[in-house]
């Protein structure tokens, strides 16, 4: 908690900087919270390119919008509340072009995910354990995949990511009790997906 | 309470968001049913492998690629306030500087045209005034013509005139050429000339005679000169000019100076009085040389405006 509320001061200090015109200063902002918003993306959006411009327009959106921060909340909150805007925008756009362009029931639901293959094998106890644990990782992101936005962006908030209820509540612009039955929704959703594809859980 | 409603209230359960009674309530049920109790293990395990996700690290140009777009908007930014409120810095005093330079410039070209403005109108109106001063000296000439001459003879009358004119400018050795110039014109004046020719001889000595006076009083007053000192140097240029046009001054050139304008004219002698009554009250007056009275026929004047602080 310390913590939080030292990283919400160095915003602020950044953000009266930024509003000033320092560019360096927006550069440290970026710098902080690049990580997690792309993070974010990445699970709300399922691609890692897509989840890229995401972030990026969602930086160049704050920054051009950085007068319209009030300091109500967070400065993260704020900055993460674009980010989950605009990575729900683009997910729906994708999604409208993959139905256009018509997709095949084939096609795996999944983003290969990137960082999995670049680990080294000593990392792992096993071969066999390995390849389990990265088809976990697969499915549950599919699973992810396939929940409505408004479910994916809670569970990939508070699970994933561990924002209060509060903060969620912020960046969503819904009630608590709102964010508390998506997360119950999405969860129950997850589940029964991962119990179809793993034949578990 | 029933299975169904513990299961919705199993999320939150976990993540402690319960009230107290609620917790108790779960915490009964859990003991007592197995299928709440799975369901809850499921769940953990779910959440558990979301949490187990690992963390993406992102594309490491991706800050650099938000910085470069950042700094071109940065850049844009001021363009587009520049365009906005440059004018305010910039372009008031260039736009401040051109207007001065207009006003200067047209001030300059004015005060500079001016003069010439005068010069150009002068001629003009000592056209119009020409009537006037010649109908004087034919009143005072006549007796001396009009007995020998009838009427006709008046137009060569008025050509000697104004040949007068030319020839006085011209001294002592116009004089000479007077009556030759004389008969010239008298055969530019046909009707002149062809009935009187046998009076030229005559008309000769008559001219000479018209031209004896005048001459004499050039003679002794060449010129009158007035030093004005006035206040407003163009104001009283401009009145000066005025007051010699009003009593027939004739050939009036205004060359203006630094802080001094020469006024030239030519004026009858009998108006001398006058102006030098006008030029009183335009300012102080100090004359330098004065004209015969009794001397007849027109005077140059030469009225020196100073300015006053200037003189003192």
């Amino acid at each position: 908690m310390k913590g939080k509320t030292k990283t919400r001061d160095d915003d602020l200090e950044y953000v009266s900087l930024c509003r000033q015109g320092d560019v360096d200063a927006f550069e440290a902002l970026v710098r902080r919270h690049e990580k997690r918003m792309f993070n974010i993306a990445y699970r709300v959006v399922g691609n890692y390119d897509e989840a890229s411009e995401t972030v990026q327009d969602a930086f160049i959106s704050a920054y051009k919008n950085i007068k319209g921060f009030k300091g109500e909340a967070k400065f993260s909150t704020w900055l993460y509340a674009i980010c989950i805007n605009l990575s729900r925008n683009r997910l729906k756009r994708l999604k409208s072009r993959q139905y256009r362009e018509g997709r095949s029931l084939n096609d795996p639901i999944t983003t290969p995910d990137g960082e999995l293959l670049g680990d080294p094998p000593s990392s792992e106890p096993s071969v066999l354990d390995r390849l389990e644990a990265r088809d976990i990782k697969q499915h549950v992101q599919g699973c992810i995949n396939t929940l409505d936005a408004e479910f994916k962006e809670v569970i990939v908030l508070r699970d994933l990511q561990g924002f209060s209820y509060e903060e969620i509540s912020a960046m969503l612009k819904v009630p608590e009790g709102t964010v508390k039955s998506r997360l119950f929704r999405g969860r129950e959703a997850l589940r029964a997906c991962l119990k179809g594809v793993m034949g578990e859980c | 309470m029933e299975c169904r409603e513990i299961k919705k209230r199993l999320s939150a359960y976990l993540e402690k968001a319960v009230s107290p009674q609620q917790k108790a309530l779960i915490d009964e049920h859990l003991k007592k049913c197995k299928g709440c109790r799975q369901d809850l293990a499921d769940l953990k395990k779910t959440i558990k492998y979301v949490q187990r996700l690992e963390e993406v690290e992102p594309p490491p140009w991706l800050a650099q690629k938000v910085m470069a777009r950042v700094r071109e908007e940065a850049e844009q930014k001021p363009g587009i306030l520049k365009k906005l409120f440059y004018p305010f810095h910039i372009k008031l005093p260039l736009e401040a500087i051109a207007v001065i330079f207009i006003a200067v410039g047209t001030l300059y070209i004015f005060k500079t045209m001016q003069p010439q403005m005068q010069l150009a109108k002068i001629p003009t109106e000592t056209k119009e005034m020409a009537p006037a001063p010649v109908t004087a000296p034919k009143k005072e000439k006549p007796p001396v013509v009009d007995q020998e001459r009838p009427a006709p003879a008046r137009v060569g009358d008025q050509f000697m005139y104004e040949k007068k004119l030319e020839t006085r400018e011209q001294g002592s050795v116009g004089m000479a050429k007077a009556p030759a110039e004389i008969a010239r014109q008298e055969e530019a004046a046909p009707a002149a000339a062809s009935a009187y020719r046998d009076e030229s001889g005559h008309r000769g000595l008559m001219s000479s005679k018209a031209l004896s006076p005048r001459t004499a009083a050039v003679g002794k007053t060449k010129e009158v000169h007035f030093l004005v000192h006035v206040a407003d140097l163009d104001t009283a240029s401009r009145d000066i000019a005025e007051t010699l046009r009003q009593l027939g001054g004739r050939a009036i050139t205004t060359e203006p100076l630094k802080n001094r304008t020469v006024i030239d004219a030519e004026i009858n002698v009998n108006k001398l009085q006058e102006l030098t009554d006008q030029l009183h009250l335009i300012g102080d007056v100090q004359e330098k040389g004065s004209a015969d009275k009794a001397a007849e026929g027109d005077v140059a004047v030469t009225i020196d405006v100073l300015k006053m602080q200037e003189s003192r």
